[in-house]
């Protein structure tokens, strides 16, 4: 081996003689020698990248890297191919190593940063395939991450693969809607507009998303693009109806509405809805007609608040309308509020009765079935008595509306509304029938809409007595024998967000009512169909030819024909303006996430989880693995690469004071004293340090101050560690030499005169 | 029982820790010091010391610092340790030994205070004096750039500050980098190794200077240490401090020929020319020879 130690002398001396290339041959001749000498290929491949001999330099390396790859020593294989990639950080293949290597080891945080710069670069350089693949490899280990997802998708989309581009936005999108976190959703949407344009729902997801985060302007206009594709989406004529409300456009409100409930007229959130819209726009006659005709429905559908509320502020508007009185009085019957009963009980007359109640339903405008009161009074009281408070010397009446024979339940004992008048109040907000767990469980799914898709649901068992409710014959004490449906449906306005039982005369829809009809034709014209406005206009007039109202609204769909084209173009310019400006932004926001610059190709921020960056700590075996990388980065040079690694460890309390003083030693390495002798003594000043770890640490501090020619400092700290243990590495005798001024450093050596005035560069 | 006491001595004699007490001032040296104080005071810019591996030039820097009175000299020495140094960082390190506290972040306000410090060092009748060990290290033409552009700090008929280079042969090469600064050069003194009388006056004066009260080398020995060492001075130090200990341990009066044949067989000397170094003078290879020798030595 003699000669191996005459070449590495020579290399030696080479290398300090700053001969780089003799050094290089010096060292092929070492590894020639003795080629599994490990620390001589790695300080071949140190001084090939000295001598900018890039290609060699990686090669070398690599074989270093391997042979600790192999041997399962990956924190050194990562030092290794981290200085690779300070040799060329093009060599996309060193990411891919360096992420795999980090995996391995646990260190789930660096490998997901090398592959998300892996995954940047292969976008760069347009090849989506290779990004997916290191996307999904990320989804693998950070499946909370949103934003590896989001971009999955986007690349699929970029392949033209838009069904699992959209199985991954949709997985997005459902995470993002359960935290109702509305602005992402919109992000989310301005991203995927463009890549999936002809996905059914993009438009009306991107609308909604748009309603939710305030946009109102930009979700009506797309909503109306959307209605001229497709008059009967029920989804897209709420969120008109929704826009036009939050614009204090309650016509078009309730037209919106009218025209939904010529979709789905059972639906009773819908129908409140257009009550609601009704007395906003001041048409308070057709909201009472309205209510009148639905409140039994409403009743049994347990909406008794909402028609509570409707039928107040009927009263306030309406306050001689005895009609409403007499309903309202009903209400507070059932919901106990003896304040307001009295209070609107004054204002009936007297012919009202004094049996408050439901007596006067034989009358044409019968306020409300007194069967059904009593069912909802018998139901409230059975809540009362199961929540076991509000309840006086009641006696527990069980019943089930949906549980018994519906004949015994729309007739069954009736009590007077003097008792039920007595009762305690009860919470606005009780349920009120506990036992149908099911429909609370169906409130739950706001996207149901049909009850066909909640007839699925097997295992709800009450639904089945539901449909057993339907074709049976009800006998209302009208005396008229009406068919009972028994619907359900679900519809996701604001505060309509309930199962909706309907009751509904099936005559109802099938004759033609010209008023109705007619309003269906504003709306049209509203809408600029102009066309359809016609046809309906036209068709009234063919049942009903003497029909003025539909005449001159003929005549106005003819004067907005004619009106001007300028005005039209205008406005149409105005709205394709908008468009293009809505289309703009959202090209913009996407051109940004597709154009690959790595600033914009952000995997981080966007779509981040809420929670991440809050892990400030670290498992124990993390720390390890972080503190021994930077050990093995301090080791070969990187000292940076090591700073960042010891940060990382100290965050676990067990190598809090190691990684400390070894940022300290780093920070020393790279010139910075100053920040260097305040992490020595962040270390000293720790409460749990050991004595043995104390010593350690003040030894290192003592020769740092040697090393900076600051004597008197290094004496004093190495003699606190004489003093406990003058033996620990060799203390004494470092203080003795250093007061003498034999110590080894030439700084002490150099006398009083010259201590201060020596630096080490 | 150590050697020292065996010998009588108070003091490691031959050490080669750099200190200042055991300063042999040879003649070489004493004229390179006499050229490097005339270049200062005489406001001469920029000096350089050349010489090899051993030869003393961080001695005889460490000297010319102590020399440097403080009333008349703001005089501050850096050693190289690394190589991969940046210019900014060096102009920075350079205004606080000369005594700002607190150096700008920025090149240009840094210059701004380094000058103001040297017109108020002049002020005071004091020269502004830097020396830089291990110079061949400065590797960069930005670095030799950073020191032309301090030379270049100057007031009518002065130079305000005084650089010397202290380094290895390559330093010549790290001046080529800046042909400016190569030519503003003003003094220049190459050390070289001592010839056998010298080598002999160095052991001598440090075993003196250790405490020995008689000669403890006997005179074929110290021939034979000069042949072995070709008058390096750390060499010398090397041969002389394990020959002390061989004779020591085997209960030797004074270190003789053999004992030093026995030493540079053990320190892989023998296949050395056994003699004429000094004489002759040396030749490059000779020197490579020389620093090899050194380095295997430094390597154990």
């Amino acid at each position: 081996m003699a000669k191996k130690d005459k070449h590495l002398a020579a290399a030696q001396k080479a290398i300090q003689k700053g001969q780089t290339p003799k050094a290089i041959k010096e060292y092929q001749k070492i590894v020639e020698l003795d080629p599994k000498d490990i620390r001589a290929h790695q300080k071949l491949a140190d001084l090939f990248a000295k001598n900018k001999q890039n290609a060699e330099a990686l090669e070398s390396y690599e074989k270093v890297a391997k042979h600790y790859a192999e041997r399962g020593f990956y924190l050194k294989a990562i030092a290794v191919y981290k200085q690779m990639q300070k040799v060329d950080p093009s060599q996309l293949s060193i990411y891919a190593e360096l992420a795999d290597l980090n995996e391995k080891q646990g260190l789930t945080g660096n490998a997901l940063s090398e592959y998300r710069t892996l995954a940047t670069a292969y976008e760069k350089n347009e090849m989506p395939g290779e990004a997916i693949n290191i996307l999904q490899k990320m989804k693998g280990l950070d499946p909370e991450n949103l934003n590896v997802r989001v971009k999955i998708a986007e690349l699929y989309a970029f392949l033209n693969d838009a069904e699992k581009g959209k199985e991954e936005f949709e997985e997005v999108l459902e995470v993002l809607r359960k935290s109702e976190n509305f602005d992402k959703i919109l992000k989310l949407y301005e991203i995927f507009m463009p890549l999936f344009p002809d996905e059914e729902g993009m438009a009306a997801g991107l609308a909604e998303a748009y309603l939710r985060a305030g946009k109102i302007d930009k979700s009506l206009k797309l909503l109306q693009a959307e209605f001229k594709k497709n008059k009967d989406d029920k989804n897209v004529l709420q969120m008109m109806a929704e826009c036009y409300r939050h614009q204090k456009d309650y016509e078009n409100e309730r037209l919106t509405l009218q025209h939904l409930l010529t979709l789905a007229g059972k639906n009773l959130g819908y129908r409140l809805k257009y009550v609601r819209a009704c007395l906003n726009q001041g048409e308070n006659d057709r909201a009472l007609y309205e209510l009148e005709e639905w409140k039994e429905a409403l009743f049994k559908a347990e909406k008794i608040d909402s028609l509570k509320d409707c039928y107040e502020r009927l009263h306030e508007q309406l306050p001689n309308e005895e009609q409403v009185a007499r309903t309202l009085k009903s209400i507070y019957e059932v919901t106990g509020e003896k304040d307001k009963l009295k209070e609107v009980a004054t204002t009936l007359s007297e012919d009202s009765g004094t049996e408050l109640g439901f007596v006067q339903s034989a009358a044409e405008d019968e306020v409300i079935d007194d069967s059904i009161m009593a069912d909802i009074s018998d139901d409230l009281e059975d809540i009362q008595v199961g929540e076991g408070d509000l309840v006086d010397d009641q006696e527990e009446v069980p019943l089930d509306i949906l549980e018994g024979p519906l004949d015994s339940i729309l007739t069954s004992g009736a009590e007077t509304s003097e008792e039920v008048a007595e009762e305690p109040s009860i919470a606005e907000e009780t349920p009120v029938v506990e036992k149908i767990d099911a429909v609370e469980e169906i409130e739950e799914l706001e996207e149901i809409e049909e009850l066909e898709e909640i007839e699925e649901l097997e295992e709800i068992e009450e639904l089945e007595e539901i449909e057993e409710l339907e074709e049976v014959e009800l006998e209302v004490d009208t005396g008229q024998e009406v068919e009972l449906d028994v619907e359900l449906e679900l519809e996701s306005g604001d505060d309509e967000d309930i199962l909706e039982l309907g009751e509904e005369d099936l005559q109802v829809v099938e004759e033609l009512d010209p008023a109705s009809a007619l309003e269906e034709a504003t709306f049209y014209l509203q809408q600029g169909l102009l066309d359809e406005a016609e046809n309906i206009c036209n068709t009234i007039l063919e049942t009903v030819p003497d029909y003025e109202a539909a005449r001159d609204k003929l005549a106005e769909i003819e004067q907005r024909r004619a009106e001007p084209e300028e005005e039209e173009v205008a406005e149409e310019e105005e709205t394709a303006e908008e468009f293009v400006d809505i289309a703009s932004d959202i090209m913009d926001a996407a051109d940004g996430l597709l154009s690959g610059d790595a600033g914009e190709f952000d995997l981080a921020a966007d779509f981040s989880n809420p929670d991440e960056g809050k892990a400030d700590e670290v498992s124990l075996e993390d720390a390890e693995s972080h503190y021994n990388l930077g050990i093995a980065y301090k080791e070969m040079g990187l000292v940076d690469d090591a700073i960042a690694e010891f940060d990382k460890a100290m965050r676990h309390p067990t190598r809090l004071i190691d990684s400390l003083a070894l940022k300290a030693l780093c920070l020393a390495e790279t010139g910075a004293f100053d920040e260097a002798e305040q992490f020595f003594w962040a270390v000293l000043e720790q409460p749990n340090l050991s004595e043995e770890e104390r010593r350690g640490v003040q030894f290192e501090l003592g020769l740092f101050y040697e090393n900076l020619g600051r004597v008197d400092e290094a004496i004093n700290v190495i003699e606190e560690v004489a003093a406990t243990d003058p033996n620990y590495r060799n203390a004494g005798d470092k203080v003795a030499a250093l007061k003498s001024g034999q110590s080894d450093s030439p700084a002490g050596s150099a006398g009083k005169n010259a201590k201060d005035r020596v630096s080490y560069i | 029982m150590s050697y020292l006491e065996y010998f009588g001595l108070e003091l490691e004699p031959f050490s080669n820790a750099p200190d200042a007490r055991f300063y042999f001032d040879s003649d070489q040296h004493s004229q390179a010091l006499l050229r490097l104080m005339y270049a200062v005071n005489s406001d001469k810019g920029l000096a350089v010391l050349v010489g090899g591996v051993g030869n003393g030039k961080t001695t005889l820097a460490r000297r010319m610092l102590d020399t440097l009175d403080e009333e008349k000299y703001e005089s501050s020495m850096l050693v190289m340790v690394h190589s991969g140094i940046d210019p900014e960082w060096i102009l920075t390190r350079i205004a606080m030994q000369l005594g700002i506290k607190e150096p700008a972040a920025d090149r240009l306000t840094v210059l701004k205070q380094l000058y103001e410090r040297l017109i108020e060092i002049d002020n005071q009748g004091r020269k502004a004096v830097i020396l830089i060990d291990e110079a061949q290290m400065l590797q960069s033409r930005e670095l030799m750039e950073e020191f032309r552009g301090l030379l270049n700090l100057e007031i009518p008929g002065k130079k305000l500050i005084n650089i010397v280079f202290f380094g290895l042969t390559e330093i010549e090469d790290c001046l080529k980098l800046d042909e400016p600064l190569a030519q503003r050069v003003a003094v220049k003194y190459h050390l070289n190794s001592f010839n056998v009388d010298i080598t002999k006056s160095y052991i001598n004066h440090r075993l003196t200077v250790a405490g020995a009260k008689q000669a403890i080398f006997d005179p074929q020995a110290i021939q034979a240490i000069h042949n072995y060492s070709g008058g390096v001075p750390r060499l010398i130090n090397t041969i002389c401090d394990n020959c002390l200990f061989e004779t020591h341990i085997q209960k030797g009066p004074i270190v003789m020929p053999k004992i030093v044949e026995s030493v540079a067989g053990d320190l892989g000397l023998l296949q050395q020319p056994g003699s004429g170094f000094a004489e002759t003078g040396y030749q490059e290879d000779d020197l490579g020879e020389i620093e090899d020798m050194l380095d295997r030595l430094e390597l154990k």
